[in-house]
Parts: structure tokens; C-alpha cells; sequence
């Protein structure tokens, strides 16, 4: 019988000038039965009166005890600061369309120790 | 309406889809075998392909497009690795629909599974459960859409015109089947952002209205939303198995007003004034129109106030109206009305999905005048359809006596008496229990360990996102804010530091040094800038911890630039640009405390005791213990291979191991006790309860598999009662333990995504149908003239619902009928459950 079994939640929120939306994917998939979890971090600006992607990264989060510690609890404060404050003030920099940056990845992998 | 009769025939005589067997082995056993199917499903889908496409053609062809891209396609050989990036598409479709209609908060899960194994093949299958897809279940019939963007997704930021032509199709006994149809026109920005026109006719009576309708959110106590219209109506309403016309014409203007909803009991004020003028006429002469006025010119000023308020799934609302009419014959007050409208609806939940309905409502009026003063049409009367005070869709009062045996406007005099009266009284109960029903969330779905956690999650995220609002509500925020302007002229000075540097050539440590400083120089000036722009919203404070953390590393790396620079630059320059870089640091240690100082205050209020937690943690080995004890009984199903017993047994397995997860996570980090046990035994509304509390329920499903299958369920039987017996002495040590201030603040604040998450996933139903008992009482009187006594109506009828909306029909008899009077009469209401308030 098969132990792990994979699943996605998404959650987006709309900042409260309604001009930034983040959405937060926490991903777990199975392969050989063990869960692997992923971390996708998506930066919306509002442009032209629609949302478009400017950023989105994903990191996969090794530590599986960790990542599913984050599942028990919901993002905590803490974590919802560093994903609204130094992660999204770090993606905001980056160039439109980034898919990937080792430096905000290693922030976002981080998100999990907050 | 011509949609919904097709939606409700079509799902009336579909079959249910029905969820496939899960397969036992791992993705990675099942390689090789046969895609037999890849299906995508989502609470919308119903069995019939053809009801998909006519209600959900654009999500139905968005998942349609998906399908056919998927990197796992039917008839193609398995693969774990085509499985998972299957998934992966999937997450980026639901983050793609995020984007699309964005709303504060948005939530989705996605369930992949496989299902229906055999020898050769298997079937893949993406789960998709999201607030989007329930919240366009829910605006596809919802008759007022600002109901749920106003509570649910308040700041869709602007939308393309479009316009949209509906017919209109109805019956009631005095007009019989009625026909026309409706345009909206919605506009970009503007005062006025949707133009609205209808029209319906019958042999001898038409309806139309034209209107112009605007609003926007102000977000102040008093006026956190405003909504204005100008418009212009008209009726011809004949009266069954009468000559009397009455018709009536009116220009109107309309303000109406809401409070911001309390956070206790989601009490929301509401008030509004409207300026109307035209003419009333009807063809009555004699001593029909003795007292009133057949024929006048009309105007008159409407004030309304009221509260709606919802408590757990009971919502209600109370209102006054009062209008002051002009004399026909003159501009001066001819006469006053009062109307008193208060209207209950109750809902109890035995189980999901299958609500028992009670609504109730009690009007009553009365009309303050000289004698001939009012046109007879403003006079009271009733029937089966009752008059609205307030044009629009936003805010009902009644305007005369419901009585549902009667077809509309046929109870319109006492006995003897001209037509209309000057007082009524009228109450309306109406009790529907659901017998069939559709869920938009599967019954069997609830019980699922990952969609309860997945469900916890979410909702206790939106509990600490709460958090930053009830912090920017205190007293003691504006201390906070007042503490960052001296921060500024020093963060300037710092930046002007900075920009004599960019044209030097600097060695590589000094860069290093100052590439560090832009970050948290760049992270200061973007929290300084969030809170100017918005100083009192709740995103100021992640803004302000995000100041009190950048500002103690640029004071440290404002150092190690000056370091740097002293060993690096020669001679004068050097000098001076240390000298700037110390000052600025000095100024900036300086500043930090009292930002520090003010921002404590705010924490403290969102500081735990977690002390006060320790006769809880001492009680969790014991409940450890108790949990322990179900290892044993599980252990001798683990080699069942029946389905039900096998899926019941690992979904107790999960919510067992998840309890001891959570509870040695608890008992190990005493320091945050307060969040761990919150972890434990916090239920995150009815669809994520604790996950003892899960555990108990998951033993209660097994232990009826067990019986299903003539298997002993006795087993579970003492685990079962020592784990409730522990997990009560854990709770009574727990719930007494006050919580700081700000958490109870974001708990209540955040009690509306839990009520809006129960009611999607508990109760929401694609269709529901219940029969209906109906049970009415109403008086007209005049003073002077003679009342018509209580007249009492009763009858049955059915209920057919989709999703909020509910459509009743039925027959009431006229209870204590008089001469010349029908039996009864046929009544068809419209109207839309409030169910996500």
C-alpha cells in the first residue's frame, strides 16, 4: 500500500493596495514512495489593469520533516513577513520573467526555518 | 432563468459520478501498466458532458486544453515521472486562474490519485478543489453578485466592459406567464459602473425599469461601502379576478450605505435615502378610493435603515423605512409611512450537505395622513408577491402584508371597505427540509487526511494574516508609525552617502560592504514607502518588522563599509566619507529604539504566556499513551484488502500518526507551546478540525466499514473511549487559557473564511431540493374603516436550490376563506441564501 500520497495547496493573496498579488505553492509529490516537497513562489504586478507574472521561482525543500512541520502549522507570522517582506522585496528586483535566481531561491528555501 | 430550468432538469436526471476505486500500490509498482484514462475533475463537474459545457464552457475548455497537454496522456505506458510533472502542469493551470480573478485570498488543493487498478492498466486522476471554481458555481446564479464580492473577494481590482442579455421568464397568479428580458451593460470606471434595463409583458400589464448603478468601497467604519443609482421604473399590475389597474411611474435617486461588518456575529449596518417623483393612477372611482387618491402626481423622500447579521449559520436582518410622500395636490406632506421589516433564516446542519431550512419573517406598516392625502397605489395591500420599498437589488423592505393564498395585490381591503389600507401586520414562516441533493464537495471527499490538513493550513494562515490588520487597528499603532519619521532624513542622508560613492572606484571588499548595505538600504526605503502610502492598513506592520530587522543589519554593515573605506580610501576622501558613513550610523542606532520600543508595545499584544501552557503539556503523555493504544487493533486489519475497511484503516492511520506528530512536536518545544498545541487541538473551522478530532471521526467511519463487512468494529471500542477520555482532560486545560489579545482578534476576524469554508465544502450544494410547508398570517386595517382580521394561509410546496439560489413553488389555501375569495393560489419565490456571509 502506497504511504505517500501527493498533493498541491495554492495560496494567493492580494496585497492590500491591490496592485500585488503573491501566491505560495506548497507541492508535495511522491517519487518511490517518499514524499518530495516543492516551494513555488510567484510575484504578480498589476499592469495595465491585469495581473502578470514577474517572478516565479520554485525550490525543492529537502528536509522533508521541516516542510511538513510548515503543513502542521500554516504559515506563521514570521513566515508570512519573509515571504512579504525580504523575499518579495528581493523578487521585485529581479527582471521580469525570472524564472530562476540561486540567491532568492536560497532566501525562499529558507522560508521553512522561519 | 431559462438556464437554471435546463440545469435543474439536467442534473435532476443525471446519475451521480461516482469516485473510482484507489489503487494499493505505489506510482512506481504501477509502472509500465496502461494509462486507461486521464481525468481531470473538479466540484463543478457534473455527469452530464453537456451540462459542463453550457454552465462551465470557459473553466470546462481552459481544463479541456490542459488535458490534452498533459505529459501523461490515456493509452500511454506509466510513468511516476509523467504522473508528478502531470501535477506540476496542474499547480501551474491553478496558478494560472489565480491570476486571472484575483481575490484577497485565494485557495486551492489538488489531489492527484490513481484509481481502478488491474493488471494491465490504471487510471489517473487530478482532483481540483478551489475557491474559484465554488465561487463561480456561486455567481453563476447569484442574483446579487456584490453579496459575495463584498464579503468574499472585496477587491477585484477593476473589470472590462461587457454586457450581457438574459431572458426573463415568470408567473404569478394575477399576471400569469410573463416574458421579456434584461441587458446589462457594465462600464469601465466612472461614477456609474453598470447600466442595467428589463423589461416583461403580459396580456395587460407590463414591467420596466431603466437604471444606472454605481459603488465603490470606501473602508470607513461608518461608510465601508457606498452604492448609488438613478433610475426609472414602471408597472401596469392588474389584479386577478378584478378590473383594478394600478400603475405607477417613478424616477428615482438612491444612496445607500454599509457599515463595516463587526467582527463579532458579522453585524452590518446599513442605510440609505432615496428622492422619488412621478405619478401614481389607478381606474378606481367612488367609494373605492374613498380616503386616498385614484390619480396623482407623486413624490416623496424614502429613508431606510437596518442591520444584517449572521450568527454561525443563522443570518437575519432588521429594518425600518420610513417615506414622506407630497400631498397630490400640493408639494407639502400629504402623508408619512413606516415599515418595520424583520426577516430571520435559519439553518441547521444534522449532517453535510443536508440542510432543514426555517425562514421567518415579520412586517408590519402604518400610514400617518389627512384625509385624502395618499394615492391609493401607496396604500397598503398584498398577496402572493410583495411590493419592495427600495428599488434594487442590494437591500429588501417589504411594502405590505406577504399572504400567499392570495394572488398579488388581491388582499387589498377590508371588508366593506375602499381598496388599500392604512396598517398591516404580516408574518411568514417557510420550513424546508432537504431530501436530494448534489454536493459541490463530495461527501466521502470530507474525511480525506490531506484535504482536512490542507484545509488547516489554509485556514490558519488566514488567521495570522489577520493578525497584521488587528495590530493596525490598536491604539497603539499610530506610536509606531510617529517613531519612522525620524528615520526618514536619516535614510536620505544614507542614500546621498551612497550616491558620492557610485562614481568612485572602489576595491572589491569596500564593493562587497556596500552591495550589502543596498539590500537593506533598498529594504528600509521600501518599508518606509509602504507605510507612507498606507499607514494604517495591516500591511504596515510586516513593512515595520521588516524596518526594525533591515535597520539593525545596515547599522552593522553601515560599520563594515566604514571599516572598509578606512582602509581602503587614501587620504582626505577616505576622511570624509567615513566620517558621513559614522554619522549616518550613529543616526540611525539612534533612531532605531524608539521604532523598537513603539513596536514592542504592538507585540506584546501578540505575545503568548506560554507558561500558563505547562498543566496542558503535562497532560499530553497521557494522551500519548491513549493514542498508543490504537497501534494494536490497526495492526490486525493491515493485512485487509478490502476496500472500505482498507481506506477507512489508513485514513485513521494518518490522522493517528499526524496527532503524534503534532503532539511530540507540542511536548518537545515547550518555549512555543502556545502555537504547537494550537497545532494539536485547534479546529480551523468544521472542515479542519483537530486532528484528534479527525482521529476520533476516522475511528467512527472505520469502525461502520466494519459492520458494513460483518466484521467486529468492538475492537476500537477501549482505545477508542481512553483517547476521549484523555483528550478531555487536554481540552479542559487548554480552552480556559486565554489568548492574547491580536490572536483573538485575528481568530474572530478570520471567522468569515471559516464560516465561507464550511458553508463551500459542508453545505454548498450544486442543486439541493426539499419540500416545502408554508404557513402565513395577515391583517389589513384602517382606523375608522374595519380590519380584515387575521387571515391565516397554509400549504405545501418544493424548494429547488442551486447553489445559493432558491427557487419555491407551491399552493397555499386560504385558511379561513370569506365569501367571494379564492381557495388558495399559487406562489413562485425567488430569492438567495446567505449562506457565505
Amino acid at each position: 500500500m502506497a504511504k505517500c500520497k501527493p498533493f498541491t495547496v495554492a495560496l494567493a493573496l492580494l496585497m492590500p493596495d491591490n496592485k500585488r498579488q503573491i501566491s505560495l505553492v506548497v507541492d508535495r509529490g511522491c517519487v518511490d514512495d517518499a514524499p518530495v516537497y516543492l516551494l513555488i513562489f510567484v510575484l504578480r504586478d498589476l499592469i495595465n489593469g491585469e495581473f502578470q507574472d514577474r517572478v516565479k521561482l520554485q525550490v525543492t525543500i529537502g528536509d522533508v520533516e521541516k516542510a511538513q512541520g510548515l503543513m502542521d502549522s500554516g504559515l506563521k507570522q514570521s513566515q508570512l513577513d519573509f515571504l512579504t517582506g525580504p523575499i518579495t522585496n528581493k523578487a521585485k528586483k529581479l527582471p521580469p520573467g525570472t524564472t530562476s535566481d540561486p540567491a532568492t531561491e536560497k532566501k525562499l528555501a529558507n522560508v521553512v526555518n522561519q | 432563468m431559462t438556464r437554471l430550468a435546463v440545469l435543474a432538469g439536467a442534473v435532476l436526471f443525471s446519475g451521480r459520478a461516482l469516485a473510482g476505486v484507489a489503487c494499493l500500490e505505489t506510482g512506481t509498482a504501477l509502472a509500465g501498466r496502461n494509462v486507461d484514462d486521464v481525468r481531470i475533475v473538479t466540484p463543478l463537474e457534473f455527469p452530464s458532458p453537456a451540462v459542463n459545457r453550457l454552465f462551465f464552457s470557459t473553466l470546462d475548455d481552459r481544463l479541456a486544453r490542459l488535458k490534452t497537454t498533459l505529459a501523461i496522456q490515456k493509452g500511454q505506458k506509466f510513468t511516476e515521472a509523467d504522473y508528478n510533472a502531470g501535477r506540476l502542469q496542474i499547480d501551474g493551470a491553478v496558478l494560472g486562474a489565480q491570476r486571472e480573478r484575483p481575490q484577497r485570498l485565494q485557495v486551492a488543493l489538488v489531489l492527484p490519485a490513481l484509481e481502478d487498478c488491474s493488471a494491465r492498466g490504471v487510471t489517473v486522476v487530478y482532483r481540483i478543489y478551489s475557491t474559484d471554481v465554488i465561487l463561480a458555481a456561486i455567481s453563476m446564479v447569484e442574483v446579487s453578485h456584490a453579496k459575495i464580492t463584498q464579503s468574499l473577494a472585496p477587491a477585484v481590482a477593476g473589470f472590462s466592459g461587457s454586457h450581457a442579455i438574459s431572458p426573463v421568464v415568470g408567473y404569478n397568479a394575477s399576471r400569469g406567464v410573463f416574458g421579456g428580458s434584461a441587458l446589462t451593460f457594465k462600464m469601465d470606471g466612472g461614477i456609474f459602473q453598470t447600466f442595467r434595463m428589463s423589461s416583461t409583458v403580459t396580456a395587460g400589464s407590463g414591467l420596466g425599469d431603466v437604471s444606472l448603478a454605481g459603488g465603490r468601497d470606501f473602508g470607513r467604519a461608518f461608510l465601508n461601502r457606498g452604492e448609488w443609482r438613478i433610475d426609472y421604473r414602471y408597472s401596469n399590475d392588474t389584479i386577478s379576478r378584478s378590473p383594478t389597474e394600478l400603475r405607477a411611474g417613478t424616477v428615482g435617486a438612491q444612496f445607500l450605505g454599509s457599515t463595516r461588518a463587526s467582527t463579532r456575529g458579522s453585524v452590518m449596518g446599513r442605510y440609505g435615502v432615496a428622492v422619488e417623483g412621478g405619478n401614481r393612477q389607478t381606474n378606481l372611482t367612488g367609494s373605492d378610493v374613498q380616503g386616498s387618491t385614484a390619480s396623482a402626481a407623486y413624490g416623496a423622500l424614502k429613508g431606510y435603515a437596518g442591520v444584517s447579521f449572521g450568527i454561525g449559520r443563522d443570518t437575519g436582518s432588521a429594518s425600518y423605512g420610513i417615506q414622506v410622500g407630497k400631498s397630490p395636490h400640493s408639494v407639502e406632506v400629504g402623508y408619512i409611512k413606516h415599515l418595520v421589516d424583520l426577516k430571520f433564516k435559519q439553518r441547521f446542519l444534522p449532517k453535510p450537505h443536508v440542510p432543514i431550512e426555517f425562514d421567518s419573517a415579520f412586517n408590519a406598516g402604518w400610514i400617518q395622513s389627512s384625509s385624502n392625502e395618499i394615492p391609493a397605489v401607496e396604500l397598503f395591500y398584498g398577496g402572493n408577491v410583495a411590493r419592495e420599498f427600495v428599488s434594487g437589488d442590494s437591500w429588501k423592505i417589504q411594502d405590505g402584508p406577504l399572504l400567499r393564498s392570495f394572488p398579488q395585490y388581491s388582499f387589498n381591503a377590508v371588508p366593506g371597505g375602499p381598496f388599500g389600507a392604512t396598517r398591516f401586520l404580516s408574518a411568514n414562516f417557510t420550513f424546508a427540509p432537504t431530501v436530494s441533493h448534489y454536493p459541490a464537495v463530495p461527501d466521502d471527499v470530507l474525511l480525506d487526511p490531506i484535504l482536512r490538513n490542507a484545509l488547516g493550513f489554509q485556514l490558519r494562515s488566514v488567521k495570522d494574516i489577520s493578525v497584521y490588520d488587528c495590530e493596525a487597528r490598536t491604539d497603539l499603532f499610530p506610536a509606531v508609525v510617529y517613531s519612522l519619521e525620524p528615520l526618514n532624513a536619516v535614510v536620505k542622508s544614507i542614500q546621498s552617502w551612497r550616491a558620492r560613492l557610485n562614481g568612485a572606484s572602489l576595491p572589491q571588499p569596500v564593493q562587497d560592504a556596500l552591495s550589502d548595505v543596498d539590500d537593506q538600504l533598498g529594504s528600509l526605503t521600501d518599508a518606509l514607502a509602504a507605510i507612507a502610502s498606507n499607514p494604517t492598513s495591516g500591511s504596515a506592520m510586516p513593512s515595520v518588522r521588516s524596518i526594525v530587522s533591515s535597520g539593525s543589519s545596515l547599522v552593522s554593515q553601515l560599520a563594515d563599509s566604514g571599516d572598509a573605506l578606512a582602509d581602503t580610501l587614501p587620504g582626505t576622501s577616505a576622511a570624509n566619507e567615513e566620517s558621513a558613513v559614522r554619522g549616518s550610523t550613529r543616526k540611525l542606532r539612534d533612531a532605531l529604539p524608539p521604532v523598537r520600543d513603539a513596536f514592542a508595545k504592538v507585540e506584546a499584544l501578540n505575545t503568548p504566556d506560554q507558561t500558563r501552557y505547562a498543566p496542558v503539556l503535562q497532560r499530553l503523555p497521557k494522551l500519548k499513551a491513549a493514542l498508543e493504544t490504537l497501534q494494536s487493533p490497526l495492526g490486525t486489519l493491515s493485512g485487509r484488502k478490502d476496500d472500505a475497511i482498507a481506506q477507512n484503516r489508513d485514513a485513521v492511520q494518518q490522522y493517528l500518526d499526524d496527532s503524534l506528530r503534532k503532539l511530540n512536536t507540542a511536548s518537545a518545544q515547550g518555549a512555543d507551546a502556545y502555537n504547537k498545541l494550537d497545532d494539536l487541538l485547534k479546529d480551523w473551522g468544521n472542515v479542519a478540525p483537530a486532528s484528534p478530532k479527525s482521529l476520533l471521526d476516522a475511528i467512527a467511519a472505520l469502525q461502520q466499514a466494519l459492520r458494513e463487512s460483518h466484521a467486529s468494529p468492538q475492537i476500537f471500542d477501549a482505545p477508542t473511549a481512553q483517547i476521549k477520555a484523555a483528550l478531555n482532560q487536554v481540552f479542559a486545560a487548554w480552552r480556559p487559557i486565554k489568548r492574547p489579545p491580536m490572536q483573538s482578534c485575528a481568530l474572530a476576524d478570520a471567522a468569515f473564511a471559516f464560516r465561507a469554508a464550511d458553508a463551500a465544502f459542508r453545505e454548498l450544494n450544486l442543486y439541493q431540493i426539499a419540500p416545502v410547508a408554508v404557513f402565513d398570517l395577515a391583517r389589513l386595517s384602517t382606523p375608522g374603516v374595519g380590519s380584515t382580521g387575521l387571515r391565516y394561509a397554509a400549504g405545501p410546496g418544493v424548494r429547488l436550490s442551486l447553489a445559493t439560489l432558491n427557487l419555491t413553488l407551491g399552493y397555499t389555501f386560504n385558511l379561513n376563506k370569506r365569501v367571494g375569495e379564492g381557495r388558495g393560489s399559487l406562489f413562485v419565490s425567488l430569492d438567495v441564501s446567505d449562506s457565505f456571509r
